[in-house]
């Protein structure tokens, strides 16, 4: 048995692989309840532990999903290269170096729950995102590309998996990064860097990509191949404390947005133009990948993997025949890539891949049984309702939905990685058009620009997507089809040139509101009963009985909170937030029927997480 | 880029254990400074009110945290609040001195020599990708480079 370890950086993370087999995986954020939580993955290890049912001395052996050393000779060159500018950055970086991260196995050693006398081990970073990409997957051999902000030198790898062994052929190096580039523009839109890239994905489609030539001409020299070079005149994440400096202000027309201040033209057009950028490198990578490889499959992992516009337009281009992404593609990911590469490569054991995958949907967090339920709304004294009957429960909430109520459901085990698959998700009716609005603002009380999912039957995908892939994980986005879409009146088209995205999100533009973003895509979930168990019979009793086989999915969670891990966690978010019902497995939660007393918290709740 | 800020939670343990130390360690120093004044400041006279001093102000915050966890959090945030500010005095002394002593002389060196990885003028090319070196053995799985 085998645990791997990310931490130190950010969203730390634990996970369990036994005979291949992955056994739990949890990011700590959501037992400590701080987004992005870097902090060693106490909570996450012990939880793995548990869920295995072993001690620490049961292991075999512990693996760390980076090598420090390097990442540190990186840095020393990086302030090298710079001095004397960069000193801020370096009094910021140091002491937590010199302190923590030099002493990394002394570190580990000393936050694990009991003595561990052998060695640690460490893999390199790619390594680790590529090992989580193709070990899991259903390919018995595949390309691999890798993507992200940086590792210890490299920022994009390419590599090939053949059963039990993957091997990495090409990098590119610190500091010329797409992962570096877009958090840059993330940055400079006003967004939070390491968090803020989906907001600005889900800005693009708002906007034209009017500044896509001169970010080609001016920041970055891009080969065919994909590979390229950052002009760093224009950067200052190597020295500063910032992404971008005066230079790239002064190329886009003024300083950076400051965050939570409007979001101009100049915002939703550079969002547009970077997305176009991305896209372009990554397709010009994925064709340098097959041609290099010669593979007909493609991996993907790393943060970049997670752009999943970029990713539905690599499938749409058909460079590879399949495409399979690891759904937690950030550094958390790392946990389970460091794990599966040690067990497979290093321990050299047999691999058989699983026809779908062997991610198990990613459902590899805690699950809550109901008697562990009823004693926390028995100790809570919380009204509720219990159906001891699956069919009568989904009849119940599946009326809920259409009666346009969102509902808090929480189901099953948690999912690892950044995405809710209906375990911890906030679900409503897709059709309804106030859905996104109020579910924006009332429920997660987030920016109202932003885009829902839709978790979907996989067998009725086709019907409503333009999409010929399955998309577990919602990492592919996909154009509605065109006998769905609404032709937009006169009115409705000067609308959408409105400078409030709000007036722009309010029209409708399908048969499916909720879930139709302004350029008529959605970020697909493609449901099966293997993968999704009872979220899958609820959407087809939704099917079954109100004709319709989507649903409005989006994270159990407000703006800044981690996803919900425990029932507390998930009552507190749903007495906070205007949810209409909250249903705990076989419980159901009527918002109407809490006490007074409950919703005494709802602002320290709300203001309790930083804005992300 | 900066990894999010979190701060320091008192817990019980944490707050008994500084009281334990405090309670231990304020008589301790109480003592130190006693023998110093001793021989270096006065040799004449044994000056116990600098021990007596100590031992209060341990007994006071140590004990005080021990008895009452609510006393103890307050001390357990100033005492972290005093470390990182002596911890910062250190990091803004010790360190700018070090980057421009040592660093910025090599890195102008390295920079006028052209060997500086970061101000290198491009070359053409028609890739940047590089060779992945994948000659090393599995020994280095156990190193951190």
């Amino acid at each position: 048995m085998i645990l791997g370890i990310s931490a130190y950086y950010h969203d730390s993370a634990a996970a369990l692989v036994a005979e291949g087999s992955i056994i739990a995986a949890a990011q700590e954020e959501r037992f400590t309840r701080i987004k992005h939580d870097y902090n060693f993955p106490v909570h996450a290890i012990n939880y793995c532990l548990r869920e295995a049912n072993i001690s620490l001395n049961d292991l075999d052996q512990i693996v760390f999903y980076e090598k420090p050393l390097l990442k540190f000779d990186r840095l020393l060159e990086t302030y090298i290269g710079f001095a004397p500018k960069g000193l801020k950055s370096f009094v910021h970086a140091m002491p937590q170096w010199l302190k923590q991260k030099l002493h990394l196995p002394r570190e580990i050693k000393k936050n694990l729950p009991d003595r561990w006398n052998k060695p640690i081990v460490f893999t390199s970073h790619h390594e680790s995102h590529a090992a989580s990409a193709f070990f899991p997957s259903p390919f018995e051999e595949a390309a691999i590309l890798t993507m992200d902000g940086v590792g210890e030198w490299d920022t994009a790898t390419v590599g090939v998996g053949e059963r039990n062994r993957i091997q990495l052929l090409k990098s590119m190096h610190f500091p010329d990064s797409l992962g570096l580039l877009y958090s840059a523009f993330t940055y400079f839109c006003g967004f939070r860097v390491n968090s803020g890239e989906y907001k600005l994905m889900g800005l693009a489609p708002y906007g034209n990509p009017v500044f896509k030539d001169l970010i080609l001409d001016t920041l970055i020299d891009l080969k065919e191949d994909g590979s390229f070079s950052l002009n760093l005149d224009y950067f200052n994440y190597c020295q500063g404390l910032t992404m971008t400096n005066d230079k790239f202000a002064n190329l886009f027309g003024g300083p950076p947005r400051k965050s939570e201040s409007v979001i101009t033209d100049r915002e939703i057009n550079l969002a547009s133009s970077i997305q176009a950028v991305t896209e372009e490198i990554v397709l010009r990578m994925a064709r340098f990948t097959r041609d290099l490889s010669q593979k007909e499959n493609l991996c993907i992992s790393g943060g970049v993997a997670l752009n999943c516009v970029a990713n539905g337009k690599l499938l749409n281009e058909k460079i590879f025949k399949n495409i399979w992404i690891q759904p937690a593609s950030g550094d958390a990911g790392g946990a389970l890539g460091c794990a599966l590469f040690t067990h497979y490569q290093l321990m050299e054991n047999n691999r058989i891949p699983s026809p779908h995958d062997s991610m198990e949907g990613s459902f590899l967090g805690p699950k809550f049984e109901n008697n562990e339920i009823r004693s926390f709304l028995d100790k809570n004294q919380i009204p509720n309702h219990f159906y001891s009957s699956e069919k009568e429960l989904l009849k119940i909430i599946c009326q809920f939905i259409s009666k346009g109520k969102i509902i808090g459901w929480f189901q099953g085990r948690m999912e690892f990685g950044p995405r809710a698959l209906g375990g911890r998700s906030i679900i409503g009716d897709a059709r309804n058009s106030e859905m996104q609005t109020k579910m924006n603002l009332s429920i997660k009380f987030r920016e109202s620009f932003r885009p829902f999912a839709p978790s979907i039957l996989e067998e009725e995908t086709s019907h409503f997507f333009d999409l010929d892939s399955p998309s577990p994980y919602m990492l592919l986005v996909a154009p509605i089809k065109n006998e769905i879409r609404r032709e937009l009146t006169n009115e409705e088209k000067k609308a959408m040139k409105d400078s409030n995205l709000l007036a722009r999100v309010k029209i409708d533009r399908s048969s499916i509101p909720a879930v139709t973003h302004v350029d008529y895509s959605a970020r697909v979930q493609s449901v099966t009963e293997e993968r999704n168990g009872r979220y899958y019979r609820l959407i087809r009793e939704f099917r079954n009985s109100f004709k319709s086989p989507i649903l409005v999915n989006t994270s159990f969670n407000v703006r800044g909170e981690p996803i919900v891990c425990t029932p507390q966690d998930a009552y507190r978010c749903f007495v906070s937030t205007d949810m209409d019902v909250l249903v705990l497995e076989n419980f159901v939660l009527l918002k109407t029927e809490q006490p007074d007393e409950s919703f005494k918290e709802k602002e320290k709740y709300i203001s309790s997480f930083d804005l992300d | 880029m900066s990894t999010p800020k979190q701060l320091k939670v008192a817990n019980k343990d944490a707050v008994r254990g500084l009281g334990i130390k405090l309670l231990i360690g304020l008589p301790i120093s109480g003592l130190f400074w006693t023998i110093i004044f001793y021989f270096f400041v006065s040799n004449e006279s044994w000056n116990f009110k600098i021990l007596l001093f100590f031992s209060i102000f341990g007994i006071f915050l140590g004990g005080g945290s021990i008895i009452n966890f609510a006393f103890g959090s307050s001390v357990y945030q100033l005492w972290h609040k005093l470390i990182s500010l002596i911890d910062s005095i250190i990091v803004w002394l010790f360190l700018p001195f070090f980057y421009y002593l040592v660093f910025f002389p090599y890195s102008l060196a390295l920079r006028l020599t052209g060997k500086s990885k970061f101000n290198q003028k491009k070359i053409k090319t028609s890739s940047y990708w590089r060779e992945i070196d994948n000659s090393k053995n599995n020994k280095r799985y156990l190193q951190q480079f």
